[in-house]
């Protein structure tokens, strides 16, 4: 039946099964696919070369680190 | 690492919004005037804990990746929210991969928003080629 196709074709597109990733399978999501559909403005395809984050706690450590002060030496 | 383990690499995408309203609402204290909100993708980060994207390959530090991301428009009764959602699809290492996502997403939301014009047998075959798009049709 016809509603019944158009469920199937619907079910698909919301299971993401048709979107491929770098290996030639499908895509994986957890997020419904319904909203981008439905009100989709455009795709964005964004070149960035990957960064590896820093750990703040590390980066606070490094900056509030003093050289120990020096000692008063008396001259002979 | 067992032999059912897949090879994936997390990435955290860096991404900044704008939003600013317009339009006309009325005296209603529940109004409001539609939204335009624009985004930039800066950067990806390695993401070990709660990734935004997961790609199936193996990634360092300094590697060249293309991030596919769909902006959409939300809103509820009250406005109208243009560009407001942004969600990051996948991650690839190859920008012909990743066209062709961002192609498949446009197709797909193409025949979404036109599906009730087409008969059984031109739906199908649409759905056909979108699914079995060559990598280099991308382009």
């Amino acid at each position: 039946m016809k509603d019944k196709n158009e469920g199937w074709v619907l079910k698909d597109i919301s299971a993401g099964l048709v979107f491929l990733n770098e290996n030639d399978e499908p895509i994986e999501t957890s997020t419904p696919w319904y909203g981008y559909f439905e009100n989709l403005d455009y795709v964005n395809v964004s070149a960035h070369t990957v960064e590896m984050d820093v750990l703040p706690s590390l980066d606070r450590h490094v900056s509030s680190a003093r050289p120990a002060p020096r000692k008063n030496i008396k001259p002979k | 690492m067992t032999k059912n383990q897949k090879i994936q690499t997390g990435f955290s995408v860096k991404s900044s919004s704008y939003s600013e309203e317009s339009g006309d609402h009325s005296d209603d204290e529940f109004s409001r005037g539609d939204t335009h909100t624009s985004h930039s993708v800066e950067g990806v980060v390695l993401a070990f804990d709660y990734p935004d994207c997961v790609g199936p390959f193996l990634a360092l530090s300094r590697d060249e990746m293309y991030i596919v991301s769909v902006i959409y428009s939300t809103g509820d009764s009250f406005g109208y929210d243009h560009g407001r959602g942004l969600e990051h699809v996948a991650v690839f290492k190859t920008l012909e991969k990743a066209n062709r996502c961002a192609r498949q997403i446009e197709a797909y939301a193409a025949l979404e928003n036109s599906y009730n014009s087409f008969d059984k047998k031109s739906l199908h075959k649409h759905i056909k080629e979108i699914s079995l798009l060559p990598t280099n049709s991308a382009n």
